[in-house]
């Protein structure tokens, strides 16, 4: 995957985003790898996805589907519990959705950008970032539930 | 339109990357579904959290050693 990126880094040349990205997601590489995880991963990933019922309404209770803790403040959600949970759920995720995730989301890339990066087709990088904030957002709200 | 249609348009939404027909029936569908809107508006939030939680920035000079770094493995490598 190194040798990938320093292929692309010439057309990326002077984008601050490569550094930062570089760094995090070979870290992240080593790291999945080093733990085996990557399948355990991506099928704990597809448990984190919504699920819908028949007619193509989601599944579970009126309030947990009406759950929305947006509106807490971003320093409250940041700090303590809930950004511990979100640091897990961000952890893991497999690798190759956190660099979707990263490249897109941190450091704002487009997908057409982040898909020559990562040599993927774009609807692969849409695919990826969609599932990668679907599950983090359902971390989230097991953690901070309905609103009471 | 169903809920799992609209949270699958919900990427392509925020990018303002749909037709403005598809914006139109997606936004008919938020109006009038209250546990899509809910999603929308945690989907969102999760969205700039998760920006939030990693943005560490890099030091300038250490990423000019990557960046020179990157470029001479790129020279030997083709
Ligand atoms: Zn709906």
């Amino acid at each position: 995957m190194f040798l990938t990126v320093c292929r692309k880094s010439d057309s990326f040349e002077g984008r601050a985003a490569l550094g930062s990205w570089i760094y995090r997601v070979t870290a992240n590489a080593a790291l999945n790898k080093r733990r085996g995880k990557r399948q355990e991963l991506e099928t704990s990933l597809e448990e984190q996805l919504p699920r819908f019922k028949e007619d193509g309404h989601r599944e579970g209770d009126r309030a947990w589907v009406l759950a929305d803790w947006s509106q807490n403040p971003e320093r409250a959600l940041l700090s303590g519990e809930t950004r511990a949970v979100l640091g897990r759920a961000l952890d893991a995720l497999p690798e190759h959705y956190r660099a979707v995730l990263t490249l897109r989301d941190v450091d704002e890339l487009s997908n057409e950008e982040t898909a020559e990066i990562l040599g993927e087709s774009v609807a692969s990088v849409k695919s990826r970032l969609h599932r990668a904030r679907m599950a983090l957002r359902e971390q989230l709200t097991r953690h901070l539930g309905p609103r009471t | 339109m169903t809920c799992r249609e609209a949270i699958e348009l919900m990427l392509d939404y925020l990018d303002a990357a749909l037709s403005p027909p598809s914006v139109e029936e997606l936004e008919r569908h938020f109006a009038a579904c209250a546990p899509c809107r809910a999603y929308l508006a945690t989907y969102k939030k999760t969205k700039a959290l998760a920006a939030e939680a990693n943005r560490v920035e890099m030091p300038d000079e250490m990423k000019r050693r990557l960046r020179r770094f990157l470029l001479e493995q790129l020279r030997n490598t083709t």
